[in-house]
This record gives structure tokens, sequence and C-alpha cells, in this order.
């Protein structure tokens, strides 16, 4: 998955701590809805016609993007313009894993394990292409200590605005300061303190790429 | 100055970590307000139109999302539709959204990501070309891929088009953009007897009569599917919603009319189907595929008509006569085993008739001139013409934008979707894709 790294240097188990931890937009299903063609039945049905079309309302429904349009979607909000080639293939594999529909009642594990390879190589990609958009702020030529405080609240802002089109609440906020530590603490110190640096982006990025409030719309 | 700044400090030192712990929190909370500025719920909506509209996510500060934020703080989220709609960076609405809607009504099992035919580049192209929809059930049109443009695609008539979809399945195998690469053509060209050029359906009924349709609804059987489908794609019925008794002068032969040895089982049961089908599929009586189900025949330029003593149209051996013509020009198919009920009707001709226009009926479908005719057309032109087909546009617009189907809450709100789709909004796609998209059912409001 992180091609460029040296075997070890991201350890996984940190990665899902992040992705479950910032899954935090809370979604519902709507059940008792109509299949086409029955909507009217065989009586008619049609009813009157007085309908106000900008006063009525009802919970809003929500759809996953779907496996057309998550490269153009990861694209717009990574900033990567040019994917590499271990990002196409990547997106290649995992394709028959994307949701086809926009259906979310139809998601499951391989889906959301599609969207995190995928959205790990965007966000390996951006270090060198869109880096100040991701990670404003961050000297990938230091160390990792450097996510905390003011620098560690810019990456995180940055993050939720790209891929949840919102400034982080103080949930995701304190969700994303918890990973940051957990990845630096646990980072491979044996890796040079640039890899580290990476190493820590990446896994924060990904976590919010790969999460449903990134995914859903 | 000096003086200011010292007395800070001094109050810093004399309060110590509080004040500092304190600076760090206010030291965060103004980076996050200051990196950019927080989102309004006009933006955030506008994030959320572009996305149902187009199946792209943006992120929330791309600039789009401010012409649309500007247009909906000024009360025109039509407006802000249309943006989304009409992005020149994004053609997700045409290649995605359009693209899905079509490919649902282009099969049985109505799934959104079928291989790209004919038809659904005819939807596609129709809708980029506002283009009146009832154009889509009536017209004689098609559109391709300009090989001017995307001069790879596959573009030999027989070979690309007629006899197989290489020429549409390149569309989905290299990501071509519909909006920017399909042109129209006018008519329909289909295989001439030889099978080495085209010549022009005379009886095109829009995308009903695309190969792409066609293939899924008339290979084989007897047309009775070409009946079925379409009303259930356009107009939203399905056959066990108009099913009922009525006369069964045009039944056909192969209805056993007491299965079981039971009448009451035809009386009761097959009657209330096949009266409807029946009396409808003479409309397609002039069509089939060919025996390999590689392209669409009419008898106006139909193989050598059948000559065997004996047809047996099964399809599981005996494939004496597959996808030719007796001598009314009538596919052989559609009068196929015909000793199972020999007084049924037999089909010599294209002459059809609607029996399900009784008051109960006309106020589902919402009939108009046309309720009989002759030939494809005209039955495009009797679905066309009915007040369920705007609506059945309306009810799937609002399952594609929604992402749900509307609720036995939302009837009246689909009917008069389907009223201002015909009356005010001249059938035009993307104004009903639009109008669907701002309605507060459907995303909410941004406010």
């Amino acid at each position: 998955m992180f091609k460029n790294f040296n075997k070890g240097e991201i350890k996984m188990k940190n990665m899902r701590h992040i992705l479950f931890v910032v899954a935090v937009l809370p979604l519902t299903l709507t059940t008792g809805c109509f299949k086409m063609g029955s909507l009217f039945g065989n009586a008619g049905g049609n009813g009157g016609n007085n309908v106000n079309l900008s006063t009525s309302s009802q919970s809003v429904m929500p759809k996953v993007v779907e496996g057309s349009q998550v490269m153009s979607s990861l694209i717009a909000q990574t900033g990567v313009t040019a994917p590499s080639t271990t990002t196409k293939n990547t997106f290649t594999a995992q394709a028959s894993n994307f949701n086809a529909t926009g259906d979310y009642s139809k998601i499951g594990a391989a889906w959301h394990s599609a969207h995190a390879t995928l959205a790990a190589e965007f966000c390996n990609d951006a270090i060198t292409q869109s880096p100040t958009k991701l990670y404003p702020g961050v000297n990938f030529t230091t160390g990792p200590a450097q996510f905390t405080g003011t620098e560690l609240a810019n990456v995180s802002n940055a993050l939720c605005r790209n891929f949840f089109r919102h400034d982080c609440t103080s949930t995701e906020l304190s969700a994303l300061q918890s990973g940051a530590a957990k990845l630096v603490s646990d980072v491979n110190t044996g890796n040079t303190a640039a890899v580290q640096t990476k190493t820590v982006a990446i896994g924060l990025c990904t976590g919010v790429a790969s999460s449903m409030g990134a995914v859903v719309h | 100055m000096n003086q200011t700044t010292n007395t800070n400090l001094t109050v810093l030192n004399r309060r110590g970590g509080v004040l500092f712990l304190l600076g760090l929190v206010a030291m965060l909370f103004i980076s996050i307000s200051g990196f950019a500025q927080s989102v309004s719920s006009q933006r955030t909506y506008a994030s959320l139109l572009y996305a149902r509209l187009t199946g792209t996510m943006l992120p929330i500060d791309a600039p789009i999302l401010t012409t649309m934020e500007n247009q909906i703080n000024s009360g025109d989220l039509l407006g802000a539709a249309n943006t989304a709609i009409n992005d020149p960076a994004n053609a997700g609405f045409y290649n995605v959204t359009i693209r899905e809607f079509a490919s649902i009504m282009s099969t049985d099992l109505e799934v959104p990501n079928s291989p790209t035919t004919d038809f659904v580049a005819d939807i596609v192209g129709a809708t980029r070309d506002d283009l009146d929809a009832r154009q889509l059930l009536t017209g004689n049109f098609t559109y391709v891929v300009d090989a001017t443009k995307v001069t790879t695609v596959p573009n030999n008539f027989v070979n690309d088009i007629a006899m197989s979809n290489n020429h549409y399945g390149f569309i989905d195998t290299n990501n071509v953009d519909m909006r920017a690469n399909l042109i129209m053509q006018p008519g329909q060209l289909y295989l001439n007897a030889a099978k080495t050029a085209s010549v022009q359906n005379p009886d095109p009924a829009g995308v009903l009569t695309t190969r792409g349709f066609l293939i899924n609804n008339a290979n084989g059987g007897t047309n009775r599917r070409m009946v079925k489908f379409p009303i259930r794609e356009f107009l939203c019925y399905d056959i066990a919603d108009y099913a009922a008794d009525g006369p069964d002068a045009m039944v056909g032969r192969d209805v056993d009319r007491a299965p079981g040895g039971d009448v009451n089982q035809f009386e009761t049961k097959c009657k209330t189907c096949h009266n409807r089908l029946d009396s409808m599929r003479p409309a397609w009586a002039q069509f089939d595929m060919d025996a390999n189900m590689n392209y669409v025949e009419h008898a106006a330029f139909n193989p050598l008509p059948c000559t065997a003593t004996t047809v047996d149209y099964t399809g599981n051996g005996n494939n004496t006569c597959k996808g030719q013509y007796d001598p009314n020009n009538v596919a052989i198919k559609m009068n196929r085993n015909s000793q199972v009920y020999p007084s049924g009707y037999q089909i010599t001709n294209a002459s059809w008739w609607n029996p399900a226009v009784g008051s109960t009926y006309q106020t589902m479908f919402g009939w108009g001139a046309t309720t009989s005719g002759v030939g494809a057309n005209q039955f495009g032109q009797m679905l066309a013409q009915s007040a369920a087909f705007p609506r059945c546009m309306a009810q799937r617009a609002f399952q594609s934008v929604c992402g749900r189907a509307p609720s036995s809450a939302e009837i009246n709100l689909i009917q008069q979707l389907g009223q201002n789709f015909s009356a005010s909004w001249n059938y035009d796609l993307k104004t009903l894709w639009a109008q669907v998209a701002i309605l507060p059912n459907c995303l909410g409001t941004p406010n």
C-alpha cells in the first residue's frame, strides 16, 4: 500500500485506530420507501395537484460516493491532479469493491477497506503534489514532533475542510489529536525523521479521507 | 507601547501557568478560525447539491461552491443547481447521474451500471441538448461518439455499432466524456439484409428502437416484453398494476386457454395480463433480433422469408426460422407455438390497441389522443402523450437525486413535478433534475 516507504513504516493497527475514531458522522437509515412503479399503485392515486413544492420536507437520505466518482472526488479533495501509477493501479485493483450505485445500505467491510487503501495512496501523492492543501505548515524534512498544537490544528482543519466539508468539530479535532499522538508515539524511530513525518501525515490523512464523513453526502 | 507590553508581561507572569494554558487554547481557536472562514449553511447546502447532481464530492473551499453559495444567498437555488450541472470542469451530471438514470431503464434488472449502449447515449445526449423528453419515445435520431474527436473509438458501422456494442462499450472502458464527445445523427440505422451496409429504420420510436433496448427486450420471446418494459420504465407501472379482466380477442395462439385443464385459471389469471400485452404487442410485430442476438431486424429489410413447413420457435433446439419473417412480414416468433390454441389471435400486421383505457386506467395513465395505432412509433407516441410519462420521469429524478424513492406522503409532490415537467419545463430533463434537487423534501433547505 505504501510502496515508497520501507516495510513496517506505518503500523496498520494505528491506521485502524484512526479509521474508527474519525468515523463519527451519524447516519440514519430510512426505511419504508416504495419500490419504483408502485408509488401510484393500481388505483390511480394521483391525488390533488395543489402542492407547494417549496414547503414540505423530509430527512435527507445519505448516499455514498459511487465507484465511478471515487477518483474524481479524491482528486478534488486532495488536490492531487495527477495521481501516481501506484494510485491508479490501486483504484483498478479495488474497483469492484466500490459502491456502484451510491446506495448507503449496500456498503460493507470490503467497500471501506477499498476506500482506505485508495485514500492512503492519494494522501501519499499529496505530500509531493499538494502539500499545502492537506498538510499546511508541515515540514517534511523534520521529525513528527511538529504534530502538536497549532501545527496539528492547522493540518486537522485542512483535512476536515477538504474531506468533511466543514471546520473540525471539537469531537473530530479531539479524535485527530488523539490519533496523531498515538501515531507519533508509535512511529518507527528507526526511520529517518522525514519518513516518520510522512508516516504520521499519511496516517492522519487516510483516517479522515476514508471515514464516513468523507465518502457520504 | 513599551509600558503596555511590560504590563501584559507582568500580568502573564503573575498568573503563571493557568494563563499560559488558556493562551494555548485561545491560539488553537484563533488558528482554526483564521485558517479559513467558517462554513455557512448555504455553502454546506451547495456542497451537498453539487455532490448529488454530479456524484463528485468537493472540498468545501472549491471555488465553484462560492459561486453556488452566492446564488443561494440571493435566493437563486435553481441557479445554483444549474451551476453544478453545467460545471465546465466536471461532466459528472451527464457521465454519472444521467447515465445511471438511463442505465436503470435499459435493462430488465434495472441496474445503474450496465454497459453504455445506444439507449444510454441517446438519453445522455438528449439531456445535454435539452431535447423534449418525449422524443426519447418517438424520435428518429442516434447519438454516437464523435470519431473526429475520439479518433480511437471503434466506428465501423457493421462491426462496431450494428453487430456489437463495441462503439458504446468504448465509452466505459476509456472513460469517454459523453458531454463533450457525443454528437447527434439524424435517423436510426439498422443493418441491411446483406449485412454489409446501413439502412434507415422505417419505424423509429426513440430509445425504444435502439439496439440496446431491443437486445434486452426483443431477444427471442414474443415481444410481449416490448410492451411490458416500456410501460414499466417510462410510465412507472408494472404489468401487475394494470392487469385486469378484458377482451381476449387478441390473446395469442401460444397461450393455453385451460392450463392444467382449468379454464378458470386462464379467465382469472392468464387473461388479465395477456389481454393487455397481447393487444399492444403487434406494435412490435416487425421487429426482431437476428438468430444470434447480434443485430436488430425489421420486416422492411428482413432476411429471406421462412419457408419451413412447421414452425416451432421454441428456442430449445429447433430454431427454424428464428429471426425470420412470415409472408405477412410479421416476425415468426410473434405467432410461435400456435398449436397450443390454434383458435387464438394470429398477428398479421402491426396494428395494435390499448385495452387499458377505462376510467380507472385513464386516471392512472392519463392517456392522450393515441391509444391505438400501427407500429412502434405510434406506440411510443401513446406513451409520450400520457400523463404518467412526465410523472414517472419526475419519480425517477427524485430517486436519482434524493437517494430514495418518494414516500406515499409525497405522491402529490411527484404529481405536481410531473405536471410542471410537461406544462412548464418543456419536458427538459436537465430542468427536472435541477428542480427536484432543490426541493426541501430532497436535500433539505440551505438555512
